[in-house]
């Protein structure tokens, strides 16, 4: 994409100029990694689910509203990668604001795994630690990208 | 990119054996309570008790070697140190999900640490060696 743009843009004087990449690559590897990571998460999450619902009494409709908000959360966090690691690529400011403002539900719902749900089990507070901590690197690595994109943009 | 589905499959062994160290480092009771005799003193129990707190902590700070070789881009595409970790931290995964769900005695965490955990990390810090200063990986 920013090939073919450089090439739309520039005069052919400038023709054979280094091509500066500005896609953050510490970034896409976060997303990459945190995709992988959600879908263990995921998985994790449904059969810890599985196990509080044998084990555990919960109230009416409760068990059921719990593992829907799981669900939900999966949605926004495929759509939150999705969109930071297009706008990463090409480079665009708009992808990676979408993606910011994606993070903060799925912020919220890790939040709640952590500590709002029913029963906090230990292996809930370490899962959500550490898909906090991916969501933290990457609201750092969008906030540094917008500000790269934004410098380097003509207007 | 000729070893596809490495990376992440590599991540994944190593993010199960992180939660499950900590897992134990958080409910290590009955373990410490496995490896005294069936009266025992305060003293006896602590000993024991920070004997595997060090071995626990140990087993996570050697992780630091690996998530930054992993990290970095240092040995993410070496493909004999990947499946050496996969296997290594997939084992580990087995045998501490026994150590937590059996009780099994204190003692038997060093055998998992030796071959599961400081194995791994030598052989990482000798590729990255490898990798500085020859410029490739095995």
């Amino acid at each position: 994409m920013s090939v073919t743009m450089a090439a739309e843009n520039t005069p052919r004087v400038n023709r054979g100029q280094v091509q500066v990449i500005r896609s953050s690559l510490p970034y896409q590897i976060l997303l990459y990694i945190n995709g992988w990571y959600f879908a263990l998460f995921l998985i994790c999450e449904i059969l810890l689910f599985v196990y509080k619902g044998e084990t555990l009494p919960y109230a009416y409709g409760v068990l059921a509203a719990e593992v829907i908000l799981v669900f939900i959360l999966a949605g926004i966090e495929v759509l939150r990668i999705f969109f930071a690691s297009k706008g990463n690529l090409t480079e665009r400011i708009l992808g990676v604001i979408v993606s910011i403002l994606l993070s903060i539900p799925a912020i919220l719902g890790a939040i709640f795994i952590l500590l709002w749900q029913t029963y906090v089990l230990r292996a809930d507070v370490i899962l959500a630690a550490i898909q906090l901590s991916f969501l933290g690197l990457e609201l750092i690595f969008g906030i540094i990208s917008i500000i790269t994109f934004a410098r380097s943009s003509p207007s | 990119m000729k070893v596809t589905g490495l990376v992440p499959a590599r991540f994944l062994t190593m993010v199960a054996h992180i939660v499950i160290l900590i897992f134990i480092l958080w409910s290590r009771d009955s373990n410490v309570k496995q490896c005294l005799p069936s009266t025992y003193t305060q003293s006896q129990y602590s000993e024991k008790d920070l004997q595997l707190i060090i071995g626990l902590s140990v087993g996570l700070g050697l992780f630091l070697f690996e998530l930054i070789g992993f990290f970095g881009g240092i040995t993410m595409f070496a493909p004999f140190q990947s499946l050496l970790s996969i296997s290594a931290h997939c084992g580990a995964c087995v045998a501490l999900a026994y150590f937590v769900w059996h009780g099994w005695p204190c003692e038997r965490y060093w055998y998992i640490f030796g071959i599961c955990s400081a194995f791994p990390a030598l052989t990482e810090i000798v590729t990255i060696i490898m990798v500085v200063c020859c410029g490739r990986a095995i």
